[in-house]
């Protein structure tokens, strides 16, 4: 790996969550007055003017972005409008429940994603394979809000079993874990079909045969490898989008982590918890994509001697 | 695994005390609210969101009781922590508190306590600490602590409702030692005052649970905790109703009355809030004229609004007022539904059918966008060319450098008066009459008008104040820079086993008259 190469993807990271910075700072004071969210639609005016003085909202939207990026610089995110709790502490309070419905919900897809694939794609156009692709597409399309609020109404409402919102238990994870987790699982599983398609296609795997390699061999040994690939590619891409997703889910679910916090602060123009969870997801989705560009080169040997080639 | 922490507690409370009586004999509560406050701090936060909580943890002197005709509406005043009072002068209230009431922490309530929650410092001087309130407590000047048990409110200005006002928002009492001594940020997350529950415990997000102040001075609490846990989606909120994971949701939407109501288990309690739902009409454009402004309210069939969108279970006030207000006029004229006198009174103004816009913010108030489509066929009807424009924040809406005509708004009856809501809304100082984004939007309300306001403001005499609040209402609906649509209607669902009636605030009283459980 070279050390050009990490400085570059570094640079590029930094570039990037400045303007993830920069483009939600603008976009959530032009779009909305935090003072009219915040307080009683018939409060009266001096009260608007004191808290408006009082956030630093009455200077020019120039000198409050300076003033942030300095803060921002000193490692300072702000207060919380709403309750006047440290930004970064509140974010972070609720960070291991997002990773621990975001963690399951992967294992959940990758766990069904990636065997039901294969699966299709070694009995490939018979009507299993077919029946397979059907779930996925309508896994995927459905929405997860529409999802989440079905599984509701059949698994507390008509039979009982699991509680309705909250994250009191393990059970209170299990629907929230497959509404996030179905449509990514069912990508999964389309990807993971044509990876092993493409694979099964090519010479080596003739070669293999030709050696005399038995079948579990040929699919855990020559395939899966390559096959990986651009499943990794694809599962890293979409955790992003599953920090996204979340942010339905957890509100559906009254799951209490950083996607329902975001809604809530977006509603409230609660700037500092707003500005502080993009800039965490941010960073937690360049670093993803990081780790993705690291994992190739371990993954692929090609990649790897292309890295060292360029030094 | 909430059974296993009873189920501790219990065990632990037995092997303790060696008595099985301690074991818990009362159930917990679970409350599904829509969302959390941020602060509850007693007049940081005055929305449904934290007075639904607060008002379990705090007390006022004076009480409102809102049951005393049964209806969840009333306004008849009742001994608090002021167990009487008494007027020294047209500026001061001489009130004796209750011996022997215990804050949460224990500490004994004194004179001190009071001095220190109304001080203008905490809530309403110049630079005060927490400046959210202001407004509902201006009009107080100081508290003389006469001796350990008795105070003397004294206001600004002589003040006929300074009674009133102690049993309205922001006059609760708060533990002045604790609160010295812990500062304002830390109350806000761990208050004390001498409401029937205390703080158990809150984790961000999810929960606020309070437990029973069993030394409460108004009896044992009925429940052991009360927890309110926050659903924001109304799906849930149904669904864990049903399904016995909460006893209380709050926030039911009109069209899932029906539903909630077909289970034998669940019952629903709607109650008709002390909060108007009104439309401001911009006196710019073709709304410039009084004429096309009455016009349009005129040609708006509250009726037919009332009984499409809320079943007819709200109504429409005669006026600007409610009939809890102490001078309620019982014989001012409702709001006129006819289309004829609307069509003639744009003849008459020469309105050439320009475009009207009504902009309004999209999930702020409820039904307001469904109200919005069937008022625009109303208006469409006499000739009124009303163009919606929903959009997302209330910035939106008051954009100084887009058109506007019409805005939805909401008047809270904040005293069962017009200078809870009339006065200051709709009066000199208020955003209608002085509009902080546009100066041409502003209302240029007839002299007259607010020479009113001043007399219902500053005079004593009930009388001369009723015939005051007469004439401007007459100002009012002539000049038209506003109308009201209807009170809305505020539903509440539990299980069948939980009685508890709500308010026309959104106070959630669970005070021991208030809350009590039939044996499953």
């Amino acid at each position: 790996m070279s050390v050009r190469f990490v400085i570059v993807k570094l640079l590029r990271a930094i570039l990037t969550i400045w303007l993830v910075v920069t483009f939600v700072f603008f976009v959530l004071r032009l779009s909305g007055d935090p003072v009219a969210q915040l307080l009683p639609d018939d409060v009266d005016k001096q009260t608007v003017q004191f808290y408006r003085e009082l956030w630093g909202l009455d200077q020019p939207v120039g000198v409050q972005y300076l003033r942030y990026i300095e803060a921002l610089l000193q490692g300072d995110l702000g207060i919380s409008f709403r309750n006047n709790l440290d930004a970064f502490q509140l974010v972070m309070e609720r960070v291991p429940k997002t990773a621990l419905l975001g963690g399951t919900a992967l294992l959940f897809a990758l766990g069904f994603g990636i065997p039901l694939g294969i699966y299709a794609a070694l009995h490939r156009d018979t009507a299993i394979d077919r029946a397979i692709m059907s779930v996925a597409v309508f896994g995927f399309s459905l929405p997860n809000f529409f999802l989440g609020i079905m599984l509701i109404l059949i698994f507390s409402l008509q039979l009982r079993w699991l509680p309705s919102s909250g994250s009191g238990t393990w059970w209170h994870l299990l629907m929230p874990a497959v509404t996030l987790g179905t449509g990514f699982g069912a990508q999964i599983a389309r990807y993971a079909r044509s990876a092993m398609i493409d694979v099964t296609n090519r010479a080596y795997m003739r070669t293999a045969e030709a050696k005399g390699a038995g079948q579990t061999r040929k699919l855990y040994v020559h395939a899966l490898p390559n096959a990986a690939i651009p499943i990794v590619t694809i599962t890293g891409m979409k955790i992003g989008e599953l920090l996204g997703w979340a942010v339905v889910t957890e509100t559906v679910f009254a799951w209490p982590g950083i996607g329902r916090l975001l809604t809530s602060a977006v509603a409230m123009r609660d700037l500092a918890v707003v500005q502080c969870i993009m800039l965490i997801l941010a960073v937690t989705m360049v670093s993803a994509n990081f780790i993705v560009d690291l994992a190739y080169g371990w993954l692929d040997p090609r990649v790897r001697a292309q890295r060292q080639g360029e030094r | 695994m909430d059974w296993l922490r009873h189920f501790t507690v219990a065990l632990t409370m037995t092997g303790v005390l060696a008595s099985p009586a301690f074991a818990q004999d009362r159930p917990d509560l679970t409350v599904a609210v829509n969302n959390l406050p941020g602060s509850l701090e007693s007049i940081e936060e005055m929305g449904n969101v934290a007075v639904r909580i607060t008002y379990s943890m705090f007390d006022p002197l004076i009480r409102r009781n809102f049951l005393a005709d049964g209806s969840g509406r009333a306004s008849k005043l009742e001994p608090a922590l002021a167990e009487s009072w008494k007027r020294i002068d047209d500026r001061t209230l001489e009130l004796k508190l209750r011996e022997g009431v215990l804050f949460h922490n224990g500490d004994e309530l004194t004179s001190d306590d009071v001095v220190f929650s109304l001080n203008p410092a905490r809530g309403h001087g110049y630079n005060p600490l927490i400046p959210a309130s202001r407004d509902l407590l201006m009009s107080l000047s100081h508290v003389e602590p006469i001796d350990k048990y008795t105070v003397r409110i004294v206001s600004k200005e002589p003040d006929i409702l300074l009674e009133q006002r102690l049993a309205g928002y922001a006059m609760w009492i708060v533990n002045a030692k604790h609160y010295l001594r812990v500062g304002k940020d830390a109350f806000a997350r761990n208050p004390v005052g001498t409401g029937p529950y205390k703080m158990d415990e809150w984790v961000d997000g999810e929960y606020i649970r309070l437990a029973a102040h069993d030394d409460y001075w108004d009896g044992k609490p009925t429940a052991e905790e009360i927890t309110f846990t926050t659903v924001p989606e109304v799906s849930a909120r149904i669904a864990g109703l049903v399904s016995g994971e909460y006893d209380i949701i709050v926030n039911v939407p009109p069209d899932q009355v029906e539903v909630l109501e077909s289970y034998n288990d669940v019952k629903v309690e709607s109650i008709v809030l002390d909060n108007s739902h009104v439309l401001v009409f911009y006196t710019v454009g073709p709304l410039e004229d009084a004429r096309v402004r009455r016009a349009m309210a005129l040609s708006i069939d509250r009726a037919l609004l009332r009984e499409a969108l809320w079943q007819d279970k709200n109504y429409t006030p005669n006026g600007h007022q409610l009939p809890s207000y102490e001078m309620w006029i019982e014989d001012y004229p409702e709001f006129e539904y006819s289309p004829e006198k609307a069509r003639a009174l744009l003849e008459e103004a020469g309105y050439d059918g320009e475009e009207i816009i009504y902009k309004l913010p999209l999930n702020y108030y409820l039904l307001s966008l469904e109200a919005a489509q069937a008022m625009q066929q109303m208006w469409a009807e006499v000739g009124l060319n009303v163009k919606l424009e929903p959009v997302e924040n209330w910035s939106q809406v008051t954009d100084a450098n887009s058109l506007v005509h019409v805005r939805p708004w909401s008047n809270t009856h904040r005293l069962p008066d017009p200078i809870g809501s009339f006065v200051p809304q709709w009066g000199i100082v208020g955003e209608v009459q002085e509009n902080s984004q546009d100066a041409a939007r502003s209302w240029d309300a007839p002299a007259r008008f607010n020479e009113l306001h001043t007399v219902m403001i500053t005079s004593t005499s009930m009388a001369e104040r009723k015939d005051a609040y007469r004439e401007a209402l007459d100002i009012w609906m002539e000049e038209a820079p506003g109308t009201i649509l209807y009170n809305p209607l505020e539903t509440y669902a539990m299980r069948a086993g939980v009685d508890w009636k709500p308010y026309s605030l959104y106070y959630m009283d669970f005070r021991p008259y208030n809350l009590h459980f039939a044996a499953d």
